[in-house]
């Protein structure tokens, strides 16, 4: 006990990243972020539900919850979740692929992780709603993805043979602009 | 004096009547369903018995069972809390004939406020003052839209059973009147298989701030001030206070004695409460009476140093008040919060299962009313209300802090807690000004509640305590040793939640 570390620290906020310089010891430590400095004082107990902390000398209450990597702050109805990483597994988070998560009702998606067997479909094809337009291999079964509405094919972003994410957007297409209209 | 108190409730109402009984060394007895019975009012009875099954139809609502409760333990008074029992004629009947008090009003009272369109003309008649609208039973669309522009828009077309909001429309010009008129009695009917309704003044930008009464059987009647309850989502009510930021004093008296006069219209006794709808120029119109007491009665008792469940057992057992007007006193400020199991990230969808862990906030200026225990549940059967956190403070900003202090350390694990969409109503900067309404949920939070990161130096701080958990949990394992080692039955817990 009463030894002193030092770390530093990245922890991402709703997509904004904050770099920590920390030097800590078993009862407090000095944080500092950018120009600003932050004392924080009190015992660490591994998994109270809420907790209270001087932080510059001021006690704080802060509701803290577990939730997979991630820790979920809240304090005074403001909430936000939190993950703090050293640089290597900071540097490992940057290499993880991007999930697009956005308005699908023009997106092929991909329903699991798999492996692209065909595809059947390019750049300017019209479809008919329920054509098929990809089929995934994932734990040794075919699924075939169909269109949901006629469309145009935008753009192919995969070819026969590559490995894709869950969620990962696979073929955009552009749903039927002249319907639209 | 009573010897021994029945309480036909559940609850944390429950275990509050019963913790005035045991102050004034009365015996009490509890009732209870299938799934209350471990719960936490049956163990601080003196004795309980089970009344049925789970469902309410079934148990709490059992008159005859719980009269066949009241015979067998020889209870001389019954409460009744708030909900089930508390404004039904016939259970203060059947207990008068059974020669037991009722602590509560008197039959005349409950009939008489129980009927919207009775309770409205029996208050304009005795002086108070009710919103512009018309009292006669509407019988077709012609005849609303006649009436709504006699009125002037908006009106609220109305359900006279109505109640929770159901049966209730607004209409805003003459366009709407014949659909808004068709909507409310279809509702009426499903809702309360009674399709009358009629019309009022729609209040644009109202409060909700309401008068608590105490009334002895003498005909002394007071007024203990002013709660205003605004904070509302869809007519539930979810913060309030005592006093209001909003009323002078002048006003104050004046809805004081109108409620007063009211009161003693229909020789009220016991405990109640005159509602009512405040506009923005501190217009203030009768909405309804309560003949009960109400969930948010601890605001009063912080403010005012009376126990309004003691002095309805004395006014029951025929004391008069030994208190006068002039004795009230509003000391402080005071705000409650009802914590409940819901996830107000899900549309406010009540949150069922066990909790894992629950401790209660303590410090100076707070008091919880609960009915629950860690390892307690909440299930599907009953009001997901967990507690209700009142706090005092010297005036409301003491309060309002307190509040926020108190919600953070409240600590409720195993079922989704309305705590943090409560911090930010109380931390809201309109809030803190007093500036509200009862629209003011719903215009802030349109879309539900999503937790909001605030500003810049807020995001930094919680930054600085993530980073900071994560340097001390790195410090602490080069260090852990058996005695400051976690309780094996958390870390099991821990490792089978899988967190």
């Amino acid at each position: 006990m009463g030894d002193r570390m030092q770390f530093e620290y990245f922890v991402t906020i709703m997509g904004e990243t904050f770099d920590l310089k920390v030097d800590a010891d078993a009862n407090g430590a000095i944080i500092k972020i950018g120009d600003n400095s932050y004392q924080i004082e009190g015992a660490y107990q591994p998994g109270a539900g809420v907790q209270t902390f001087q932080v510059n000398g001021k006690p704080m209450c802060f509701r803290i919850q577990q939730q997979k990597d991630q820790l979920v702050l809240s304090r005074h109805g403001r909430e936000v979740r939190t993950r703090a990483m050293n640089r290597r597994e900071h540097g490992l988070y940057g290499l993880m692929p991007e999930k697009t998560l956005a308005d699908t009702s023009s997106m092929v998606i991909s329903p699991m992780p798999g492996k692209v067997l065909a595809v059947y479909v390019k750049a300017g094809d019209k479809l008919e709603a329920g054509a098929e337009v990809c089929v995934l291999e994932a734990m040794k079964m075919e699924n075939v993805l169909y269109a949901e509405k006629a469309c145009v094919v935008q753009e192919v972003l995969v070819a026969n043979g590559d490995t894709v994410q869950a969620d990962q957007l696979l073929i955009q297409l552009e749903v039927s602009v002249g319907e639209a209209k | 004096m009573l010897k021994k108190i029945l309480v036909a409730n559940r609850g944390e109402i429950a275990c509050r009547v019963m913790e005035t009984c045991q102050k004034m060394g009365i015996s009490t007895v509890a009732i209870y369903s299938d799934a209350d019975s471990l719960a936490k009012h049956v163990k601080m009875a003196d004795e309980a018995y089970n009344v049925g099954p789970a469902p309410t139809a079934e148990s709490y609502l059992r008159i005859d069972r719980i009269l066949e409760v009241v015979k067998k333990s020889g209870a001389d008074g019954v409460h009744p809390g708030y909900g089930f029992l508390s404004e039904n004629a016939e259970f203060s009947r059947r207990l008068a004939e059974a020669g037991v008090a009722f602590i509560g009003p008197g039959e005349k009272a409950v009939a008489a406020m129980g009927d919207k369109i009775t309770s409205k003309k029996l208050a304009a008649d005795a002086g108070v003052n009710t919103v512009p609208g018309y009292d006669g039973i509407i019988t077709d669309a012609e005849q609303a839209a006649t009436i709504a522009a006699e009125i002037g828009y908006p009106v609220m077309v109305k359900a006279t059973a109505g109640g929770g909001g159901k049966g209730m429309r607004v209409v805003f010009d003459a366009e709407g009147i014949a659909e808004g008129f068709r909507a409310a009695s279809s509702e009426a009917l499903s809702g309360f298989g009674d399709d009358r309704v009629f019309i009022e003044k729609f209040i644009v930008e109202p409060r909700h701030i309401e008068v608590q009464i105490l009334a002895d059987k003498q005909g002394n009647t007071l007024y203990l001030n002013e709660r205003e309850c605004s904070l509302q989502r869809r007519h539930q009510k979810v913060i309030e206070e005592a006093p209001s930021s909003f009323l002078t004093p002048e006003v104050r008296k004046a809805m004081g004695e109108q409620a007063v006069k009211l009161a003693q219209v229909v020789d009220y006794h016991s405990a109640g409460t005159v509602e009512f709808i405040v506009d923005a120029e501190r217009n203030f119109y009768f909405l309804e009476m309560n003949t009960r007491l109400q969930v948010e009665h601890p605001v009063t008792e912080m403010t005012t140093g009376i126990d309004l469940v003691e002095q309805m057992i004395r006014i029951a057992a025929s004391e008069s008040l030994t208190m006068t007007q002039a004795d009230v006193a509003i000391n402080g400020w005071s705000i409650e919060a009802r914590v409940y199991a819901e996830d107000p990230a899900r549309g406010f969808l009540p949150s069922i299962g066990r909790l894992t862990d629950y401790r209660e906030p303590t410090g100076e200026g707070i008091r919880v009313d609960s009915g629950t225990y860690e390892g307690g549940e909440v299930s599907i059967y009953y009001d997901p209300m967990i507690a209700k956190l009142i706090v005092w403070g010297k005036d409301r900003e003491q309060a309002r802090q307190r509040m926020m202090e108190a919600l953070d350390s409240f600590d409720i694990r195993g079922v989704t807690t309305n705590l943090v969409f409560l911090n930010a109503l109380v931390s809201h900067a309109a809030f803190a000004s007093g500036d509200i309404s009862t629209g003011f949920i719903g215009d802030e939070f349109p879309d539900g509640f999503v937790g909001d990161a605030g500003n810049q130096d807020q995001k930094e701080i919680f930054a600085a305590v993530a980073g900071y958990l994560r340097a001390e949990e790195r410090l602490r394992a080069g260090n852990v040793h058996a005695s400051d080692a976690d309780s094996p039955w958390k870390i099991l817990k821990r490792v089978g939640s899988g967190n």
